[in-house]
């Protein structure tokens, strides 16, 4: 992954606005991958998401989307990116097929092939108003759009929030398809930790504005595990490393970001059962991330 | 650009056809005789090019929130500030154009000719600086607090006519004789480059205030 060319850039990036900054953001995407960013509402991710597609001009830093720099290139980013919000809006008394080819004249590699049979795809129908799709038709109508001009990356806040279970799993499951097959980037904001677990080959947890912690999903989920562990079962070197401590009937447990390195000396307590290792999912991370011990 | 110029000319038509009609009907109706309120009226209706499509097409977009939704596509800001102010010259251009051949053709006050195409024109003038600020005030405001700002500034031009009939009361003639002799003389030659230049001014800072 590290030689893989970044599709997305962000260094050192601020932004202000009273009571809440982006503190210094940096991240980087490698093409052909999903990355997720997980924080807890008002942390920053909408912000973060839109000085990517340049709604938001950042104070300082430097962004490099699809290799362009939204500030200088907004035009030009934004018709090589598939770009999903949170909230859709449209002309509500215009017709789905109106506002296809409405959006279609602004970008270059628009495909109606592809947006004819993404709409039969997704059963929405070419001839009903805008305002009458369902959230979830609007999400899936939306997905149609940043999807039917070849985007290179696609860049998607918060857009399973509100859906139904079977249209987000629907939802995510054609993004994974998007990375796998097509090797098109995404970054994907959400505080539904499980959409990102589903889909995601990178995190990122921004939390009050900063980026916290950035890693591979999979090299996280290693690290992190929850202990749980009779009294003198483990040295206070271990225990005062652990975050979320809670004494239970079992003893006490609590959450560690370096089982790795601490693996073989837990070796001797599991076998003797005083120590037992749980996984940790990101919502656990999140809350350990923001709550401390 | 052209996809906003398409949106956003339905109201500019409809503006048209009402204005044409309406014009050529009370040509009809008052013809010379009666060319004064003839002039005044079409004044007046060209000045409602402000506040029927401009408006009209910025309530549409606050209503359905669409500069978010043209924000995330591939348009830039000055592309869509560009189609609204040259949509606002072309209804102009071809309103003004229309009522000058209307009123020439119709032979509407023949003998001071002058005045009447001065009027027509310095109503087009006006049309585009009031559609230029409102745009600056939209951009910067959003259109409802905009539109609450032009009804409070609706109701203070009402003190207006009370304010020239208590300065101007004994010399009401001269007053009118002095606008009238103002805009006989206008040289139009020289002013329309101008209200050009001010009217692309102001698009040029609406375009920094949509950026």
């Amino acid at each position: 992954m590290d030689n893989t060319a970044n599709i997305l850039e962000l260094k050192n990036v601020q932004k202000r606005y009273k009571g809440f900054a982006l503190d210094g953001i940096s991240l980087r995407l490698p093409q052909g991958y999903i990355l997720g960013l997980i924080g807890p509402n008002g942390a920053g991710k909408t912000t973060t998401i839109k000085i990517l597609m340049n709604m938001v001009k950042r104070e300082s830093g430097e962004v490099q989307v699809v290799g362009l720099d939204p500030k200088k290139n907004a035009k030009q980013v934004k018709n090589k990116v598939g770009y999903l919000g949170e909230e859709q809006y449209f002309y509500g008394n215009k017709t789905v097929a109106w506002t296809g080819n409405f959006v279609s004249a602004f970008y270059d590699n628009w495909d109606t092939n592809i947006f004819q049979s993404l709409l039969t795809n997704f059963e929405i129908s070419r001839t009903k108003k805008t305002r009458e799709l369902s959230k979830g038709m609007k999400v899936r109508f939306s997905l149609a759009l940043a999807l039917s001009h070849h985007p290179d990356l696609l860049i998607l806040d918060e857009p399973t929030a509100g859906l139904d279970p079977v249209i987000r799993r629907e939802v995510l499951e054609l993004l994974q398809k998007k990375s796998k097959n097509e090797g098109k980037s995404v970054i994907i904001s959400s505080h539904i930790t499980d959409d990102i677990m589903r889909i995601a080959d990178l995190v990122a947890f921004l939390i009050e504005g900063k980026i916290v912690l950035t890693s591979e999903k999979d090299e996280l989920l290693s690290s992190w595990k929850r202990i749980h562990y009779k009294k003198g079962a483990l040295g206070s070197d271990i225990v005062n490393t652990l975050t979320r401590r809670k004494d239970h009937a079992f003893g006490s447990s609590g959450v560690t970001d370096r089982y790795l390195k601490i693996k073989d000396s837990l070796v001797q307590g599991i076998t003797e059962g005083v120590i037992k290792v749980e996984n940790v999912n990101l919502d656990d991370i999140l809350i350990s991330l923001v709550k401390g011990v | 650009m052209f996809s906003i110029v398409k949106k956003n000319m339905v109201y500019f038509i409809g503006y048209c056809g009402v204005i044409f009609t309406l014009t050529a009907i009370l040509t009809i109706i008052l013809g010379n005789e009666n060319a004064v309120p003839l002039v005044l009226i079409s004044g007046v209706l060209l000045f409602m090019l402000v506040f029927g499509p401009v408006f009209f097409n910025e309530q549409y977009e606050e209503k359905h929130k669409g500069y978010d939704f043209l924000d995330i596509l591939p348009i830039k800001a000055s592309e869509i500030v560009l189609a609204k102010f040259g949509l606002v010259l072309l209804t102009v251009a071809a309103t003004e154009g229309y009522l000058l051949v209307l009123f020439s053709i119709s032979k509407i006050a023949p003998n001071d000719w002058a005045l009447v195409r001065s009027y027509i024109l310095m109503g087009g003038v006006v049309c585009l600086f009031f559609s230029a600020l409102s745009y600056l005030g939209i951009f910067s405001l959003g259109y409802t607090k905009f539109a609450v700002f032009v009804m409070s500034f609706i109701v203070l031009l009402g003190f207006v006519p009370i304010l020239i009939m208590r300065f101007y009361r004994d010399n009401m003639d001269v007053l009118v004789e002095n606008i009238l002799a103002f805009l006989r003389g206008v040289n139009w030659v020289a002013v329309i480059p101008l209200v050009l230049i001010g009217y692309f001014s102001l698009m040029f800072i609406a375009i920094k205030i949509k950026e």
